[in-house]
């Protein structure tokens, strides 16, 4: 095994300044260009718009939102896959347009929401979760087994399967195997996209107590990203929720949760159904008609939609402002 | 009276596969019945058969599959001995289906108005302009605005919700007295979810209707749901109405389901989610015994040879396992708690 | 940097699976591999057309040992002698002579060469050629795919066997034209498959879960998104080279393929065809064989389709 303690790159992964968020956004902002073919016009889609957080180590970061709020994107650009083309991310307080790619990946890695497109059908698991090994050229080929089978049972899959190939898995030992394939370098940081929305309740359950135990041994910082209330509130520490690519509220996952402030939260929140038989289904008071990103709605993003609206929601985008000690996007507040 | 109001009435349906490996029970011995009005929610995880079972009641088995039952009734009506033909002319007419993914059951050559329009037509209940109109009331019912206008849009123009009303609206066009909607709200986003769900509810008083939902999600079936059908490994374990099932769940299987749940409020951030230990079993070949018993907290030697017969505490209300009531029920903050086992 | 100070053993809290405890109802599903041979036994058309190809195989390597005479040896004594089938044939000549008194036996065996080779040859190069502007295509969208669709499209727009004609006619009929020229006719089946295979691969999160891993873009095309490509390529190539083979016979017959006296089975033909009425068997044999291996190759690629991806079939 390289014994790299020399090779001041590795160092600086293993130890982390302490007092530096793990992850800052400033103002970070994407924007794609969306249009067919090579001659027509192009239309500016703010995936994300204008959004500003402070990850701290050792911390469960939720992200909440539906579909098309541009929590997605976010994750990509967290895991420096993709560029802002606004604003900057910064790792470990250094931009992370300067680290180099390499160590942006010993740094922070992903895990997916579907376990069946996520591993690779061709390839056997522990090809699977040494390719990180094998990629920063770490260790020999036994070295590199040894530490295979190491991760496996860390994240408790039994030894054997390790010849085997994904389709031979249930989606829950999939799924761990992507947790191995992540922890394999130590990152300390991981950004988890749904990893359990596409499995069963009883393996979810497995999964999240996993990532749990995880985080406490590791020091681990999750960045998760779920749509899924209920579990943010089991797992987060901080919730942040996006709409329409902009970050509306921000704070503490149980005051966000129990009481959450800008509508769009006190709607979400509403339409998560707890397996409580004595009570009857939420009525949703969302106006109809929902968002086109491509043309966002004037004034506040949420306003066609809200049943609190009020006079100048139309107009004037309000600020993401402090109440008590959370951040609201709303103008009932402002 | 009762008889007139059932519309549902399945005793003993099973379903067998042949697979290369052998046969495979995908459904063992369920029964289950629907009234008008009234919403069953059969709710269990992937592998345990729920599906298969909506199949088996509409005739959509794939053809290796064979369909056994003791009693097969559509309002009053016997299903077992119909042809395909005459099963066909029942699809879409006096029972119909909702399924999960909207944008794979629409045809997206095909305007929305042609869809709902044959629907009506093909089944002999009118011509074509009762049909549109039929169609635009119909769209507006499920909260569609402007529906003259989206009668003539395809299905990729309208968004994954509106899409799933649209599906809705279809399966209305002929009045079904029965619909079976599989995992109806499943690929929507939470908000939507619940919107959709209130009109299915809505739209069930309305005209009357009898309605099977089928979900993994327990938070649906509890809210939705008169009443509740558990199954594992494609057998019935448990059923009752849905404060019977959730507050008292007897079936071990059934409690640690709910175990597993994270309820805002309830679970803390440092607590474990309860868990099952253990996989799904594969339904092949010769099954004897409980098939929950490689999961089950309470195991024992004769959990592995008999057979388990379904206790009925009462009507309507019973569970698959040899324990006595008193030894499982209601045992939800006991052995479950926070222990993880596996 | 892996013997860390981290502690890595299993987790106390047992949200881990002893090790070698098995469930009883634990099934195990077969590895694709696995699955792969047990198919392939069961195959006729593999196994049959695959024995086919083996034992032609088998001819081409070891004709100088197989092959009782010299293919180029003319002895003029001994011209137009009958086949083994013919009253007046022998053993010395199963296939009797040729015009120049070569036996025909020894033609057909060195010409199993000429084919496999061209065969072969023709299907590899144009099979990574157009594997990876495929690849390249499918996987950087944008200007880059642009640019290989034009180049497909600019193929697809072209007569094929005109310009292999023309090409031929250009720069001869040695063995490596030949092979190049044949190449090129085929590389955009293989591009249009791969440049579309690419594009479905590429949405899913493995090839996402590699970038952020820090691989580059050569080792995910080469190493994430090709094995995903080998069974279809491989499918395509095995019935592009019976297409090879069949050109290079057609071209070789009208004398713009291989050149005399090197035996390619075109060849024979064409030099058989003034005899064909009073000595069939100089064209017959040839022939049956090139239908032969032809023949054989198709099924075996049809089995190699049906072994890799059954999916396909109903």
């Amino acid at each position: 095994m390289k014994n790299d303690s020399s090779n001041p790159q590795v160092q600086s992964a293993r130890k982390p300044n302490e007092e530096l968020p793990a992850l800052e956004c400033k103002n970070v902002g994407r924007t794609f260009m969306i249009g067919k073919g090579f001659l027509s016009s192009k239309k500016p889609l703010r995936a994300v718009d204008d959004v500003s957080l402070k990850i701290n180590r050792g911390q469960v970061f939720a992200v909440v939102g539906e579909s098309g709020c541009g929590k997605t994107t976010l994750a990509r650009m967290l895991l420096g896959l993709l560029e802002p083309t606004e604003g900057a991310i910064y790792l470990d307080g250094q931009p992370i347009s300067e680290v180099s790619s390499d160590m942006i990946s010993r740094k922070v890695q992903p895990v997916f929401q579907d376990p069946y497109s996520s591993l690779n059908p061709r390839k056997t698991i522990e090809s699977i979760i040494s390719l990180p090994l094998r990629v920063h050229d770490i260790g020999t080929k036994e070295n590199r087994l040894e530490r295979v089978s190491e991760l496996m049972r860390l994240v408790g899959l039994p030894n054997r399967l390790i010849h085997s190939y994904p389709n031979q898995l249930s989606g829950g030992q999939r799924q761990r195997v992507a947790i191995a394939r992540a922890l394999i370098m130590e990152p300390g940081i991981i950004v988890c996209d749904e990893p359990t929305s596409a499995l069963d309740v009883s393996v979810q359950a497995h999964i999240l107590n996993l990532l749990q135990d995880l985080k406490d041994r590791f020091n681990l910082t999750y960045i998760f990203i779920s749509h899924d209330l209920a579990v943010v509130e089991h797992l987060a520490d901080w919730v942040a929720v996006m709409y329409l690519g902009r970050l509306i509220e921000f704070g503490p996952a149980t005051e966000v949760l129990r009481n959450p402030l800008h509508p769009y939260t006190q709607a979400l929140m509403e339409s998560v159904l707890t397996p409580d038989p004595r009570k009857g289904l939420p009525e949703i008071t969302f106006g109809r008609g929902l968002p086109n990103p491509l043309a966002p709605p004037s004034g506040c993003y949420f306003h066609p939609r809200c049943s609190k609206i009020k006079d100048g929601c139309d107009s004037k985008l309000p600020k993401l402002l402090p109440e008590s000690d959370r951040l609201v996007e709303c103008h009932l507040y402002n | 009276m009762t008889e007139n109001r059932r519309v549902l009435d399945a005793k003993n349906l099973s379903v067998e596969i042949e697979v290369p490996s052998g046969t495979l029970h995908a459904v063992t011995d369920v029964s289950l019945h629907v009234d008008k009005g009234e919403t069953l929610g059969i709710v269990g995880e992937s592998g345990c058969g729920k599906s298969i079972t909506s199949l088996a009641i509409m005739n959509l088995l794939p053809s290796k599959a064979t369909r056994t039952a003791s009693r097969l009734q559509l309002e009053g009506k016997d299903l077992l001995s119909l042809s395909e033909r005459q099963f066909a002319s029942l699809r879409g007419n006096r029972l119909g289906m909702i399924f999960q993914d909207p944008m794979t059951s629409l045809n997206p050559v095909y305007r929305i108005g042609e869809q709902l329009e044959e629907v009506y037509i093909q089944h002999g209940k009118g011509n074509r302009k009762e049909a549109k109109e039929r169609a635009a009331y119909l769209l507006d019912k499920v909260g569609i605005i402007a529906p003259q206008e989206r009668l003539s849009q395809f299905p990729h123009q309208l968004s994954g919700g509106l899409r799933q009303r649209m599906m809705i609206a279809m399966t209305l066009m002929c009045e079904p007295s029965l619909v079976i909607a599989d995992e109806p709200t499943t690929a929507l986003d939470v908000t939507m979810q619940a919107q959709t769900l209130n009109l299915l509810s809505y739209l069930q008083d309305e005209f009357n209707m009898g309605l099977i939902l089928i979900t993994h999600d327990l938070g649906v079936v509890a809210r939705m749901a008169d009443r509740v059908l558990v199954m594992y490994a494609g057998k019935a374990v448990e059923t009752g109405t849905s404060q019977e099932v959730f507050d008292q769940p007897t079936h071990p299987y059934t409690q640690g389901l709910i175990q597993c749940i994270p309820v805002p409020g309830r679970t803390s951030t440092d607590g474990r989610l309860g868990s099952i230990k253990g996989m799904v079993p594969a339904l092949i070949g010769d099954l004897r015994g409980c098939m929950f018993r490689n999961r089950c907290a309470y195991v024992s030697e004769k959990c592995h040879a008999s057979e388990i017969n379904f206790n009925e505490i009462s009507p309507g209300r019973g569970y698959r396992c040899l324990l006595e009531e008193s030894e499982c029920a209601g045992n939800l903050a006991g052995n479950f708690g926070t222990e993880i086992v596996q | 940097m892996i013997k860390v100070n981290t502690d890595m053993s299993p987790l106390n809290s047992s949200s881990l699976r002893r090790d070698e405890e098995i469930d009883e109802f634990e099934i195990s599903v077969p590895s694709p591999p696995e699955l792969m041979k047990r198919r392939a036994k069961k195959h006729v058309g593999f196994i049959l057309g695959g024995t086919v190809v083996l034992l032609v195989l088998i001819l081409a390597v070891f004709a100088p040992l197989i092959a009782p005479f010299d293919p180029y040896d003319q002895t003029l004594t001994n011209r137009l002698l009958p086949p083994i089938w013919h009253e007046k044939g022998s053993w010395s000549h199963p296939f009797g002579t040729d015009a120049l008194g070569r036996d025909y036996f020894s033609r057909v065996i060195f010409g199993a060469r000429i084919s496999l080779m061209i065969g072969f040859f023709a299907a590899a190069v144009s099979a990574v050629v157009g594997s990876t502007l495929g690849m390249i295509g499918g996987y950087f969208g944008g200007k880059t795919d642009a640019v290989v669709m034009y180049l497909i499209n600019v193929k697809l727009a072209l007569p094929g066997l005109l310009v292999a004609l023309s090409l031929v006619s250009v720069f001869g009929g040695s063995l490596i034209a030949l092979i190049c020229i044949l190449a090129f006719l085929f590389w955009d089946r293989y591009a249009v498959v791969t440049r579309s295979v690419t594009q479905q691969i590429r949405t899913n999160d493995y090839i996402t879960a590699a970038q952020a891993v820090g691989a580059s873009r050569l080792r995910i095309i080469v190493g994430e998104v090709l094995p995903n490509l080998m069974n279809q390529i491989i499918v395509i190539a095995s019935l592009e080279m019976a297409v090879a083979i069949l050109v290079e016979a057609a071209l070789s017959f009208l004398g713009l393929g291989i050149q005399p006296p090197t035996p390619s089975w075109g060849l024979l033909v064409s030099e058989g065809r003034s005899f064909m009425f009073f000595k069939p068997y100089l064209v017959t044999i040839p022939g049956l064989a090139i239908f032969m291996l032809v023949i054989s190759i198709n099924m075996m690629g049809d089995g190699i389709r049906d072994i890799t991806a059954p999916e396909g079939r109903n």
